[in-house]
């Protein structure tokens, strides 16, 4: 079977167990999944979580989605810098998430499809895809 | 004599009366939640939308502030869990905080923005070392496949 590059990253999901510095199953609903496909925009790679920005179409014009990520420590020793996801930044890509309580175009990063296939995913141990 | 005695008797009465000690209002939960998470937000991502008027400024003036004095509200007695780390690690916060405060009052947003790693590093200490499982999880591991 044939990959694009696959990263997977392991961290644990469950609600209230995420390294947030802000209350994270306070801010998003960690059942309300979401998922987004649109531009990505620009890449925040800052304490205590990194961010992403995606232009996506809406009902009315382009929805500017915010979706916050685990810290950048973490992804540094996970093996993934901030280029590893700016070098995408104008393409399109895919989302998925959960999405924040209050209904506003933000949410928590799970996964990240780009444009060539590839993904990198955030998923707690034992939920490892096979190869 | 009678004012003599009533005066001995006042005297008496504020002698027995306990000073004021402080005394948490908020849990721990509330005080991370309510306060301390979002002034060092605001902290933390003031780059997005640097003031651009002293209304703008007083806002983040307070929000430093806020962060900084947090710090002794940690350091109080009832909520302190122990004497020397606990205080240590406040202190952290107590030293980024004030940083963050005088920043804001000359007005200086890089002076702000240079601080995101301390106070990340007063937040991850503490959180570290007293915050149940926190940084004990699966510290992860990156699979590239082509």
């Amino acid at each position: 079977m044939k990959y694009g590059v696959f990263v997977v990253l392991i961290v644990a999901i469950a609600a209230g167990s995420l390294w947030a510095h802000h209350s994270t199953t306070a801010v998003f609903d960690m059942g309300k999944k979401v998922q987004v496909s649109g531009t990505l925009n620009r890449v925040e790679w800052i304490n205590p979580h990194i961010s992403i920005y995606v232009d996506a179409k809406g009902e009315h014009g382009v929805d500017g989605w915010h979706f916050e990520g685990s810290p950048p420590a973490w992804f540094r020793r996970v093996g993934v810098n901030k280029n590893d996801i700016a070098k995408y930044q104008g393409q399109t890509i895919t989302v998925d998430g959960v999405r924040a309580k209050d209904g506003t175009l933000y949410g928590y990063l799970q996964k990240i499809t780009f444009a060539d296939g590839s993904t990198m995913e955030t998923v707690s141990a034992g939920q490892i895809p096979e190869k | 004599m009678r004012a003599l005695v009533l005066i001995l008797l006042a005297g008496l009465l504020l002698a027995q009366t306990p000073a004021p000690v402080p005394k948490a209002v908020g849990t721990m939960s509330e005080l991370m939640i309510d306060v301390i998470y979002p002034t060092s937000n605001a902290v933390f991502y003031l780059f997005r939308e640097p003031p651009k008027n002293e209304v703008d400024w007083e806002n983040f003036r307070t929000q430093a502030l806020t962060l900084a004095e947090s710090a002794n509200l940690l350091m109080m007695p009832s909520r302190a869990r122990d004497q020397d780390k606990w205080m240590a690690d406040a202190k952290l916060l107590w030293d980024v905080g004030n940083k963050a405060y005088r920043a804001a009052q000359t007005k200086n947003v890089d002076a702000v923005n240079a601080l995101n790693d301390e106070l990340n590093t007063a937040c991850v200490q503490c959180h570290m070392d007293y915050r149940p499982a926190y940084g004990r999880r699966p510290t992860g591991a990156a699979k590239q496949q082509k």
